[in-house]
């Protein structure tokens, strides 16, 4: 497939992008943070992917425009660097350790390191499959189309175990752990149960 | 993990989703890479594919009449088969295959069948970027559990990073290396976030689909996992096995032409062939659409019944029908192949700018990592140099083909261990 695109509104699309990814650039180089810069920045950057949407397709020109988008700051960002001369150094390594090197692990680390994986695994892995499988079951009950209660599911079930092995490595507070891990399962569960029977 | 929560307690929320960002990393670097690897090149699979083929016959288009005979062929090469597929010529690919159960085979502009599609090294490239080379059913989930943690380092790494935006820009080029990697790292990784977030979901979503239907599939529908993908993708009708001649497929391929001329044929697929029941769709690309392609189905007379709903059904539909041009860039040409293609460069930058930084700053600290390192080189190296070799080996003797997959685990664990026992003297500066 050759890239079918409507000229105009791509010249439109392509302009809107690189003006938008300039004013940010300026604006976020200042040490004052500007808001009119900074909104007119993210409005330019909207209405580029909305030239795009023209241009290729809903859904397609909008891909086509972030790609376009991304490609425009990747050279902003390399203009960025070439403002600088290059740093030839190489890391020095430090002749004696500032701290207590790793020790090699003992078997209760290795049944720690194990018990992690396990965790993030297959257990976060199951509860976000049953929390998907809930959600799955509630936008049934409503009487939502199955193709779109299927595919949201879908969707769901890596975000969510994404979000999941994130909170648990990120979260401190074992109370919050333990209501989140618990709860939402045993709340899909209960709707799965429901939709089941 | 959790005895450590007395201890980061008191750490900003940024710190703690950096250490877990780091984890995450060190645990899932190697494989993610082979993956993201041989998904980078697999964006130019087509092309490749041609190249493969380069010294066989050429279509540039297969009339209705000339599809309906090479059906006919295909059938009489494999008379038990319970599928006919044609892929169809396109711009990109000028090439004409029947596909049925058991065999695959070029067809000439008249539906005579060739000789035998073989494309060994793409389909390894594919099966390594699918399933690892694993059984295949297993493969696809290990694969999807990468993507699902790949992901977490998309979620991780944003949340460690508060100035996001405002640093959005800065590439500190003449600082230390260590600033000049974090830099690297993290635009790259912030400016090609649509695209290896939309990657990893895909890929996640795709393998883990077989999951999620069988569990539907026994919840529901009396473990009938085919069941549950119905109202995506469109459920085929009753079997009935009694004799029929071949489907009209030149009709069927007339009215696609005549009435939805701006799209594009790229399959035809007959179910249960020659049979009553026999069931005829045709797939036909929408070029200004993210959609694989609308499926048209027709009756064995090749009257056409109705469409699966891809374009226009729901919005699930479309959705699903989106995901594979979406994972691998094929929807804007070779433009969005090479955009891809660089994106794909890019998140390989990125982990490995990522490894180095973890190697940088443990030795600074005085303690390198200096064989972990080593081997970590090991596979950055490894893996381009095994696949070139394969490739190689594909070309020059054909019959070490089929032993692609070992030549390239075998080659790759070589020079892991090789790089282990070489002597320590660029550790710190790789």
């Amino acid at each position: 497939m050759t890239i079918i695109v409507d000229p105009i509104f791509t010249l439109l699309g392509l302009g809107s992008g690189i003006a938008g990814l300039f004013i940010l650039y300026r604006a976020w180089l200042e040490n004052e943070r500007s808001t009119k810069l900074l909104a007119a920045g993210w409005a330019a950057l909207l209405g580029s992917l909305v030239f795009w949407i023209y241009a290729g397709g809903a859904d397609r020109g909008i891909a086509l425009g972030l790609i376009v988008i991304c490609l425009g700051a990747l050279c902003f960002v390399g203009h960025s660097a070439a403002q600088q001369p290059a740093n030839q150094t190489k890391v020095a390594r430090k002749k004696k350790p500032s701290q207590k090197p790793p020790q090699a692990a003992s078997f209760a680390q290795w049944g720690r390191s194990i018990g992690i994986i396990l965790f993030l695994g297959p257990i976060c892995g199951l509860l976000a499959f049953l929390i998907a499988m809930g959600v799955y079951e509630a936008l049934d009950m409503v009487g939502t189309e199955r193709a779109n209660s299927l595919v949201t599911a879908l969707f769901l079930f890596p975000i969510l175990w994404a979000i999941i092995v994130s909170f648990c490595l990120i979260s401190t507070r074992r109370i919050w752990k333990a209501a989140v891990l618990l709860c939402a399962p045993l709340l899909s569960a209960a709707l799965i149960f429901v939709g089941y029977a | 993990m959790m005895d450590d929560a007395q201890k980061t307690d008191q750490e900003p929320l940024a710190k703690r989703a950096l250490a877990a960002h780091h984890l995450l990393g060190i645990a899932i670097s190697a494989v993610l890479y082979i993956i993201c690897f041989s998904g980078m090149i697999s964006v130019f699979k087509e092309e490749i594919q041609l190249w493969e083929q380069s010294g066989d016959q050429t279509v540039s288009s297969l009339s209705p009449e000339a599809t309906q005979v090479a059906a006919q062929n295909g059938m009489k090469a494999d008379p038990t088969t319970a599928h006919v597929f044609i892929h169809m010529p396109t711009d990109q690919n000028q090439r004409a295959i029947v596909e049925t159960d058991n065999k695959e085979t070029y067809v000439d502009k008249d539906g005579n069948l060739g000789p035998e599609a073989s494309r060994p090294w793409t389909d390894f490239l594919i099966d390594l970027h699918y399933y690892l080379h694993l059984p295949h059913s297993f493969g696809m989930i290990v694969v999807a559990i990468f993507g699902v943690f790949l992901f977490a380092m998309s979620v991780t790494g944003l949340v460690a990073h508060p100035n996001i935006f405002k640093d959005a820009f800065a590439f500190r080029r003449s600082k230390s290396e260590q600033i000049k990697q974090v830099d690297l790292h993290n635009r790259l990784a912030v400016w090609t976030a649509p695209f290896h977030i939309s990657n990893s979901l895909t890929g996640a979503m795709i393998g883990l689909a077989v999951l999620s239907a069988a569990a539907v599939g026994t919840l529901k529908y009396d473990g009938d996992a085919d069941v549950v993908f119905e109202p995506v993708f469109g459920a085929e009708p009753a079997v009935d096995s009694a004799p029929a001649p071949l489907a009209n497929i030149a009709k069927a391929l007339d009215y696609v032409n005549s009435k939805h001329g701006d799209t594009v044929p790229l399959y035809v697929i007959l179910h249960d062939p020659e049979t009553r029941g026999q069931y005829l769709q045709i797939m036909s690309e929408h070029p200004r659409r993210l959609i694989y392609a609308e499926k048209y189905n027709f009756n064995g007379n090749g009257d056409f019944i109705d469409t699966v709903g891809s374009a226009d059904g729901h919005i699930g539909q479309q959705v699903a029908d989106s995901v594979y041009k979406v994972h691998f860039g094929q929807f804007g040409g070779l433009p969005v192949k090479l955009a891809f293609g660089l994106f794909g460069i890019a998140l390989l930058y990125i982990i490995h700018a990522g490894m180095r930084i973890y190697f940088i700053k443990r030795a600074a600290k005085g303690y390198a990592a200096a064989k972990m390192q080593r081997g970590w080189m090991a596979i950055v190296y490894g893996v381009p140099a095994m696949l070139l070799a394969t490739l190689l080996l594909s070309i020059a003797m054909p019959s070490v083909a089929g032993s692609l997959v070992p030549i390239f685990w075998g080659g790759l664990v070589v020079i892991l261990l090789g790089s282990l026992f070489w002597p320590d003297r660029t550790a710190h500066d790789s």
